[in-house]
């Protein structure tokens, strides 16, 4: 307890300093610095009809890849490995980046610039989803992560020969979904889950709270993640891919496989990614880890 | 049921020198489960100089039942109490089983008072459990009208607000005052509102209420 004391002092001396030069939006603390998750999600939305984001075709077996917090602010090495690894992979169908995107408001251009195709470069110009992280909103980065990126709900179909994978992008960045998402999530599973295979959810907010690394930053409260894990399970959702604590974890929880990436920011020691590789009856996690000294070719 | 049913023995048994029992209401808005009412019972039973126990039992329109004991060991002195505490709570949220236990310290005086522990949690069901090792607790409060024996109104901040045992980042912030109308009886308010995020530096609404009791001293 008394490191975990400790831990806490430092995160707030650095947070305190970090204040001072436009890094943290300390106002953050006591109130939103923007629009709400319940404004959010109404301007989510009315950005795309029935919230669709897309659909992506594919064999019945595929393989994507995701990654969380790559908190870009002025370099983008571990990303653009990301970004490479994916583009230039002839068996990934998509990528996802489960949020944290931006370290602050004011380096989105240089996150875009970090995951853009480039036809000399790369071989395939795949999709990429973005989840809305905490860091994303700070200084009210909302504004732009709307007008450059999209929504922050939305659910789109992996659709292959005889069926289709459902996913869907959740907005945790403020610690909790909401009325309005929570309303929508409970009554579009419902109504959808059975048409789908498997069910995959995206959420930058980790629901679980398991070991001490979490001391930085916080998850839900714990009546809301209770709810929330009570009702995937009913729903029968094989994966929830998770970002933010920055450290890797891996648990099962009534059948279903709640997985948190390591971020795969510049900063961070131990940088990582992950590929998913979905088939019929199993959902399979192949992780990869960037070498320290791994330069962005 | 048990810890309720021996709380509330207690407090009938008991040769206390300052008890108290309150019967509770609660009412209030979550953006996960709507509106949402609570009912409950709490004590808070001194024997003799040192000993005291506080809990008691809620049950919550949004499917929550909640148990909780806290027994302490109190050193009073002239300013004040210093006390240690152990911690029980139970909660049963659906499906899901949740219990916590963990213990700390607490200190009151005249004008402020607080508390701050260690407590360990775990909750789960049929689908299986998941382990919390690492929770703080802690509250702090002000007492603002410390010079008026039959009212009480306070400014608190902490996560373990009788019945909503919080993971650390969680606090909740409550007014709260308790009037006395005569020697035993008194009534109680208070409103507290919880936000979500604050340590994601992107806070946001999660919680607010209005609570209402009716006490009972001896």
């Amino acid at each position: 307890m008394l490191q975990m004391v400790k831990r806490l002092l430092s995160i707030a001396i650095c947070v305190a300093a970090m204040s001072g030069c436009n890094q943290l939006d300390l106002a953050g603390l006591v109130m939103p610095t923007g629009e709400g998750v319940e404004k959010r999600f109404e301007q989510s939305q009315s950005m795309k009809a029935d919230m669709k984001a897309g659909v992506v075709d594919v064999q019945s077996d595929y393989m994507f890849y995701v990654c969380a917090d790559p908190h870009i602010h002025t370099t983008y090495n571990n990303l653009g490995i990301f970004n490479n690894a994916l583009r230039n992979d002839s068996d990934a169908a998509f990528g996802v980046i489960l949020g944290d995107c931006t370290d602050t408001r004011s380096n989105l251009q240089t996150y875009m610039g970090a995951i853009k195709y480039n036809a000399v470069q790369h071989r395939y110009n795949y999709d990429i989803f973005h989840i809305l992280g905490n860091h994303d909103l700070f200084f009210n980065g909302w504004v732009d992560f709307k007008e450059i990126i999209g929504p922050s709900v939305y659910w789109f179909e992996v659709a292959f020969p005889e069926g289709k994978d459902l996913y869907i992008s959740l907005d945790t960045a403020t610690g909790t979904l909401g009325s309005k998402q929570t309303q929508w999530l409970k009554s579009f599973l419902i109504n959808n889950r059975h048409a789908y295979r498997h069910c995959i959810v995206l959420t930058h907010t980790n629901f679980f709270y398991t070991d001490r690394t979490q001391s930085s930053s916080g998850n839900m409260p714990i009546e809301e993640s209770i709810a929330l894990i009570d009702f995937l399970g009913k729903q029968k959702v094989s994966l929830v891919l998770q970002g933010h604590d920055h450290y890797r974890e891996d648990l099962t929880y009534d059948n279903v496989r709640y997985t948190v990436i390591g971020a795969i920011s510049d900063e961070i020691e131990a940088p990582e990614y992950l590929k998913v590789y979905v088939s019929s009856d199993k959902v399979d996690l192949d992780w990869q880890l960037i070498a320290e000294d791994t330069e962005l070719q | 049921m048990i810890i309720t049913l021996l709380l509330v023995f207690g407090a009938i048994s008991s040769r206390a020198q300052e008890n108290e029992l309150m019967l509770g209401v609660r009412a209030g808005h979550n953006v996960a489960f709507g509106g949402f009412a609570a009912l409950s019972l709490e004590t808070n039973l001194t024997f003799g100089q040192c000993f005291n126990i506080r809990g008691g039992a809620q049950y919550s329109t949004i499917g929550k039942t909640t148990l909780e004991a806290r027994p302490s060991y109190v050193y009073n002195f002239s300013r004040g109490s210093l006390s240690v505490e152990a911690l029980i709570n139970y909660a049963r949220l659906s499906s899901t089983n949740n219990l916590a236990a963990g213990a700390g310290i607490a200190f009151s005086s005249k004008w402020v008072g607080g508390n701050a522990g260690y407590y360990y949690r775990v909750y789960g069901g049929a689908g299986g459990r998941v382990v919390e090792p690492f929770n703080i607790y802690y509250e702090l409060y002000a007492n603002l009208l410390p010079m008026i024996d039959n009212w009480d109104l306070q400014l608190v901040i902490t996560n373990n607000d009788i019945f909503e045992l919080e993971r650390h980042f969680q606090p909740s912030f409550i007014a709260q005052s308790r009037y006395y109308l005569g020697e035993h009886v008194g009534l109680s308010l208070g409103v507290g509102c919880k936000p979500a995020g604050m340590f994601n530096m992107s806070a946001d609404y999660y919680q607010s209420y209005i609570k209402l009791g009716v006490c009972y001293r001896w």
